[in-house]
């Protein structure tokens, strides 16, 4: 049997929240231990990414980088919300706002620095995100 | 010897301004034929440029880029607005004045290029100076 | 009757008001200018709120909000910010709606409950207040303080009904400017006319005063002054309305020209009301305006006209107050209040009444009850 949950969390502006373990969590609680784990948000201008957890300084950077590339321009043709919003439509798509994982002796099968966060492109927002875990047929 | 004249212009959004014309006018009124010629704004969202004149659609891949390169993010520590803000920087990169080689009564580069007033937050009322120095024939 | 013998605190005040804008002027200017752009961007409504002359502020600003930041303006009455708006349209989206709330004194509890309750939901709020350490002023994330000297002569409201406009229209030109709805140069020249009509219009005070002084001799014994504005006219009218009630507990109503017509076009004694109305040119309701004006015609109501068009556009039996045009519409209720600001005035010092009824203990009373408990929804 498959087992789904809704995780909710309030971000901050631009802000990189670690949910590992609240993923981890859920697959536990789903009792399954071999199969996968889909991840998805069903938001536009968040997204979620695995990236090393130890260092928050490198989240920083991440952002950064993002805003390097994806400037908070305010000519974007998307002017319907704001400057974030339409910058934040592009770092969503980029980024991607969801993922597989493999299921193995009930835990997502996760390099020791890795981590999964959920990245804010606006906010302060409340968000959540969906696990799902499907067990090995 | 040196001649100095100051020229007014109004400009608008983007605006590439022709003033080759004016810089001709400077240097006939001068009666100055070798010496050097500089043409600058003091002002720090504007700027003095030099273009190839094989087509009207080279401007306006020049404004895309200059826009592309420096764009107007609302996320500059300088807070006026995004074009202000930006506007410094284009001028500041882009540069606010320039110096010709006045030879025989012509400029060296007359054949190929012409000189523009360059506009970073536009429309407004500008102002810039056309220096000649060097000697009368 | 010698009219400098009836000078008083509303005529004094309309009378340095070119003096006390600058002020504002110069105080407001450079700290509307720190409003961060990146908040200014996500403000996707704007909400206006305060109490009496403070919420007028906000619907004589309605008109600049619209024409230069191109965002949806919503004046809103205090009690209906703070006890009945939904939730939904606090907080939506990160710094949305910005909410602007008014105060001289920053102590009010309604417009303290409203920035309150803008903090609950995560709404953007800026204070326009006299006095940065009030309650207001700290509870709103950004805080500007009008910088009228202390101890001045500000009752009953006049100078600081202006000086809430002139702060809101230095921020609506602030945020069109960072929109890029403005450019560089209409800004500068919508600041600098901020002040010259004031200055233009100032010159006028001294003729207005007299006509003023005339009218209020005729019109003391009134039953009641029946005031008509449209859009941000309102405003205008509005606060004549109020001036009647502050300075001489005079009975008074208003309304637009549309809704007159329905309604207050039926009150009794018509020859014994005296009617005002506020009709510019650009007003787009002006034609209706000029439909309404026929109507007091018709009633034969003693009238007064405040407006930006020539004399002749009106009935010759009605007393006009021509103003100079103002350069950019949305500026002229900074100035068109003033006629009968006077007129309440010498009303009051002819008929030898206080301001706020201070001559009967019962109205004293009103001072514990004005704030009331606060209540965050």
């Amino acid at each position: 049997m498959a087992y789904m949950e809704t995780i909710k969390l309030e971000t901050t502006f631009e802000g990189m929240h670690d949910v590992t373990q609240e993923v981890q969590d859920v697959i536990r609680k789903s009792g399954i231990q071999e199969g996968i784990a889909v991840i998805n948000c069903n938001h536009t201008t968040a997204g979620i990414i695995i990236t090393s957890f130890w260092d928050k300084r490198g989240h920083v950077d991440i952002q950064e980088e993002l805003d390097k590339l994806i400037p908070l321009r305010y000519d974007y043709r998307h002017d319907f919300d704001t400057p974030t919003d339409a910058a934040g439509h592009i770092k969503s798509a980029i980024c991607g706002t969801g993922m597989t994982l493999i299921v193995h002796e009930g835990r997502a099968m996760l390099g020791s620095s890795q981590g999964i966060l959920f990245c804010e492109f606006d906010g302060p927002r409340s968000r959540k995100f969906f696990v799902k875990v499907i067990p090995d047929l | 010897m040196v001649f100095t004249k100051e020229y007014e212009l109004v400009t608008g959004r983007d605006l590439l301004t022709k003033i080759t014309s004016k810089v001709d006018e400077a240097i006939k009124e001068s009666g100055i034929k070798d010496g050097i010629v500089v043409v600058e704004t003091r002002y720090s969202t504007a700027g003095i440029l030099k273009i190839s004149r094989h087509g009207e659609e080279i401007l306006d891949d020049i404004v895309r880029e200059m826009r592309r390169i420096v764009p107007a993010r609302i996320n500059y520590y300088h807070q006026d607005s995004p074009e202000n803000a930006a506007g410094h920087i284009k001028s500041a990169l882009y540069g606010s004045s320039v110096s010709l080689i006045l030879k025989d009564g012509r400029l060296y580069c007359e054949d190929s290029q012409d000189l523009y007033f360059a506009e970073y937050d536009g429309p407004r009322n500008r102002t810039y100076a056309v220096c000649v120095m060097g000697e009368k024939a | 009757m010698d009219r400098k013998s009836y000078d008083n605190s509303l005529l004094r005040q309309a009378m340095s008001m070119e003096r006390y804008a600058k002020i504002v002027y110069d105080a407001v200017l450079p700290q509307v200018e720190k409003l961060p752009m990146k908040e200014v961007w996500d403000a996707q409504k704007i909400f206006i709120s305060g109490c009496g002359d403070s919420w007028l502020a906000g619907i004589a600003a309605k008109a600049a909000f619209e024409s230069v930041t191109k965002i949806e303006t919503n004046p809103m009455r205090a009690i209906e910010f703070s006890r009945i708006l939904s939730n939904k349209n606090l907080g939506y989206s990160p710094n949305t709606p910005l909410v602007i709330l008014i105060s001289f004194s920053g102590s009010g509890s309604r417009v303290v409950e409203c920035a309150r309750r803008c903090n609950k939901y995560g709404a953007n709020t800026i204070a326009i207040t006299n006095n940065p350490d009030s309650l207001l002023g700290k509870e709103c994330r950004y805080c500007i303080c009008t910088g009228l000297p202390k101890g001045d002569e500000y009752q009953p409201g006049l100078i600081t009904y202006n000086a809430s406009m002139i702060t809101l229209f230095l921020i609506a030109l602030r945020i069109g400017r960072v929109r890029n709805k403005i450019s560089y140069l209409e800004c500068e020249d919508m600041q600098k006319e901020l002040l010259e009509h004031i200055s233009r219009c100032q010159k006028e005070y001294e003729g207005f005063a007299e006509r003023a002084f005339a009218i209020a001799q005729r019109w003391k014994d009134l039953k009641a002054e029946d005031f008509i504005g449209d859009y941000s006219d309102y405003a205008t009218a509005y606060f004549g309305s109020a001036k009647v009630i502050e300075c001489f507990g005079g009975y008074t109503t208003y309304d637009d020209s549309e809704d007159w017509c329905h309604i207050n076009y039926f009150l009794s004694d018509p020859e014994r009301i005296g009617r005002v109305v506020v009709a510019n040119e650009d007003t787009p309701s002006y034609k209706r305006l000029k439909e309404t004006i026929a109507a007091v015609k018709i009633l034969q109501s003693p009238c007064v006209i405040i407006s930006d068009a020539k004399k002749e556009e009106f009935p010759d039996t009605m007393e006009v107050f021509s103003f100079p045009k103002a350069k950019y519409f949305w500026m002229q209720p900074l100035v068109q209040h003033i006629p009968f600001d006077m007129i309440a005035g010498y009303i009051a010092e002819i008929k030898g009444i206080p301001n706020f009824r201070k001559d009967d203990e019962r109205y004293a009373a009103m001072g514990d009850q004005r704030s009331g408990e606060i209540v965050v929804l």
